[in-house]
């Protein structure tokens, strides 16, 4: 269905997916795949499968894999846990991250790159996480508090890129990392994604606007309605959707098109 | 009953020890804890609320213990040497007195030009009015069994007197043990007097192996606007039965923070207790518990707000694991006329297997209408979402729990004083968690989407 006519192979492929949280069928059959180092968007109405989608790449438990295969550079990653898809270069930013009290942003980073065999020298490290947080616009004493532990939206945003550049992953699934910031906050969030990004870094971005976007440019758009992808193509679907919104599409595709549609 | 070592009736098992060659005023008191001793029954899990789930006492007897052999005070058994040259002998260590079922073993010293830090038996002895107003006092004998018998019974421990204006630097280390199949009674006399300040840290230690019983009575007396740092490692055998109590007059504005860290002993009932008898006084008490196997933790915790306007604040984390329980009491008491009062307490539970227990029960009494108290409890497992977070950065499963667990008790290791003691607690919740991993203890059962 998006398969792309770049050269570049397609790293992560999910194919006809199928997850239920809690016996209840949350995608039916989702298919994208992002060719390494691209940038694609991924749009749709609320209660979608957007956030699931990314849960299930993760690998979190919750979320049960019913059908279907998610490959990362042509490897299954069903059945494996969360931190061997993050020693293999995947990350998601999470939409809330969570705050773990207690555990101090310098130690959560010190253990997830000793983790993913990425140790660095003391000094070092302090270093890195210093400068990415500076250029993040984050206080050097978010260091020694406790991860996301009461950060407002903003700042828990922020981090999650912080962590993203500290990380360097291959492939980053950003989720809403948009929503809740201000136009300033935006831009220094993606550049801070813009720069970890010219190391090849491949992105899918769930987002509902456009205005990241005009920062970080897709080279794919994917829509996503009632738990799988309806339409997939060029920058032009972000036009098409801020101009006449969801519906248009929700009825080529044959679905109900409704206000409110259960999360 | 010829033979005073062989076996006697758990009512028996005093007389047989009462203990010889004390001055007059010590063996009154002494006989005082005696008839309070066969007064007061012994606790019962049937009738006692306090004991309601401890049923353990019912079947200990402490003249299943040897009496104490002779030993020469140099002669330290090897668990208490190994101790005394533990992390905690830093160039902080202004004394240190090791006690343990044979008495004192090391004998303390003056730490200041009016400030005394010495063996129980020395220190009595040398300033004996200034203990006769203390001991049995803020722990009358009558109050319980397990203070009548520490105060029959005692042979080591230590008197602390700091005197009016004295500052003491660093810290006072008291060491108190129990080996070899043995009671002890280990008895801490601390009195600080106006404006004084010192920071004393206690080690309730015995060897794994051996069963032996651990008996401690620590009785604090605070002067007004004095500042005590009280700081208690609990590192215990595995077989070992600890019976605790420390209970603190707190004069007006003084302060007194009370630490404690426990991770050791097979089971344990312990008393910490703070009475805020003078106006506008401030109480931290903080203290952390790890339990493991089929550890067994009751604590149970008094704020008594006599004078108004004073502040208590007490927080207790625990986690447990395997098949280990926790049972948690805490009563806040704010008596008449105590106004202005502000008193917090709370308790949370971390259950680190489904075999794993907690009972925590804040309660509040209120007898003034002018005052602030909040109680609060909880009790649950890891977080799922912390769980996932920490896994989809890289951090591998164990470690992750790991990182949480020692994250609860962050705001207990980082109230510790800064510098040894804070590192020396860091360290030793660390090393519990090193061997609850190694023990698989923290390896939950796994599932991949």
């Amino acid at each position: 269905m998006s398969e792309t006519s770049a050269s570049a192979p397609a790293a992560l492929v999910v194919r006809d997916l199928q997850v239920a949280v809690d016996g209840k069928q949350i995608l039916s059959g989702v298919s994208l795949s992002v060719p390494q180092g691209e940038v694609h968007a991924l749009m749709g109405p609320n209660g979608a499968g957007k956030t699931s989608l990314g849960y299930a790449v993760m690998g979190h438990p919750k979320y049960q894999v019913t059908g279907g295969e998610i490959f990362w550079k042509d490897q299954t990653l069903l059945g494996m846990l969360p931190e061997n898809r993050a020693r293999m270069g995947l990350f998601l930013s999470l939409q809330y991250p969570t705050a773990i009290p207690g555990v101090t942003t310098v130690n959560f980073l010190r253990a997830a790159l000793k983790g993913q065999g990425k140790s660095l020298a003391a000094r070092d490290f302090l270093k890195l996480v210093r400068e990415q947080m500076a250029s993040l616009k984050m206080d050097p004493s978010f260091m020694s508090r406790y991860i996301n532990d009461n950060f407002s939206g903003g700042e828990k945003k922020r981090m999650e890129i912080v962590q993203l550049a500290v990380l360097r992953p291959e492939m980053a699934i950003l989720d809403e990392t948009d929503s809740g910031l201000d136009v300033d906050a935006l831009r220094t969030v993606a550049e801070g994604v813009n720069r970890v990004r010219s190391d090849g870094m491949g992105v899918l971005i769930i987002t509902h606007y456009q205005r990241i976007l005009d920062y970080i440019k897709p080279d794919q758009v994917h829509v996503m309605a009632a738990g799988r992808v309806i339409a997939s193509g060029g920058s032009e679907l972000v036009d098409q959707i801020e101009k006449d919104g969801y519906d248009p599409m929700l009825r080529a595709a044959g679905l109900e098109v409704n206000d409110a549609p259960a999360a | 009953m010829t033979d005073a070592s062989s076996r006697v009736t758990r009512e028996e098992a005093v007389p047989v020890a009462l203990a010889g060659g004390d001055s007059a005023w010590l063996a009154g008191l002494r006989q005082a804890a005696l008839a309070a001793y066969r007064e007061v029954p012994w606790p019962s899990s049937t009738r006692d609320e306090d004991w309601r789930r401890t049923p353990q006492i019912d079947k200990l007897d402490p003249a299943t213990f040897t009496e104490p052999r002779p030993l020469g005070v140099t002669d330290m058994p090897a668990y208490l040497a190994e101790a005394v040259a533990g992390p905690l002998a830093s160039a902080d260590v202004s004394a240190l007195v090791v006690s343990d079922e044979c008495g004192n073993l090391e004998a303390g010293a003056g730490v200041g030009s009016s400030a005394t830090a010495q063996g129980l038996s020395a220190g009595i002895a040398a300033e004996s009015s200034v203990w006769q107003g203390l001991a049995g006092v803020v722990a009358p004998p009558g109050l319980r069994k397990w203070i009548s018998l520490n105060t029959v019974r005692t042979r080591g421990g230590a008197a602390l007197h700091v005197g009016r204006g004295q500052q003491v630097d660093g810290y006072v280390r008291l060491l108190h043990g129990v080996s070899q199949g043995s009671a002890s009674f280990p008895r801490t006399l601390i009195k600080l007097e106006e404006g004084a300040s010192l920071t004393v840290v206690e080690e309730w230690l015995s060897p794994n192996a051996d069963p032996s019983l651990l008996v401690p009575l620590v009785e604090v007396e605070l002067g007004r606007g004095a500042h005590l740092t009280h700081v208690i490692f609990q590192n215990c055998g595995d077989q070992t039965v600890l019976q605790s109590t420390v209970r603190a007059h707190v004069g007006q504005e003084a302060r007194y923070d009370l630490r404690w860290n426990m991770l050791g002993a097979a089971w344990q009932k312990s008393y910490f207790e703070a009475l805020m008898l003078g106006e506008g006084s401030d109480t931290r008490l903080v203290g952390l518990c790890v339990g493991k196997q089929r550890q067994h933790c009751d604590v149970q915790t008094l704020q008594d707000h006599v004078a108004p306007g004073a502040v208590s604040d007490l927080l207790y984390r625990v986690a447990v694991a395997n098949r280990s329980r926790s049972v948690y009491a805490g009563l806040i008491r704010v008596e008449e006329g105590a106004q202005k009062t502000n008193a917090y307490v709370q308790n949370r539970n971390l259950l680190l297997s489904p075999q794993a227990k907690s009972d925590s029960n804040p309660t509040l009494e209120i007898l003034a209408n002018d005052v602030r108290c909040t109680h609060g409890s909880t009790a649950g497992r890891i977080d799922d979402n912390q769980l996932f977070y920490c896994e989809s950065r890289g951090i591998e499963r164990e470690q992750a729990r790991r990182l949480i667990i020692e994250g609860f008790f962050a705001d207990v290791v980082d109230s510790f004083p800064e510098g040894t003691l804070r590192e020396c607690g860091r360290g030793l919740v660390l090393a519990v968690l090193e061997e609850l991993a190694r023990t698989g203890a923290l390896d939950a059962s796994r599932r991949a989407a």
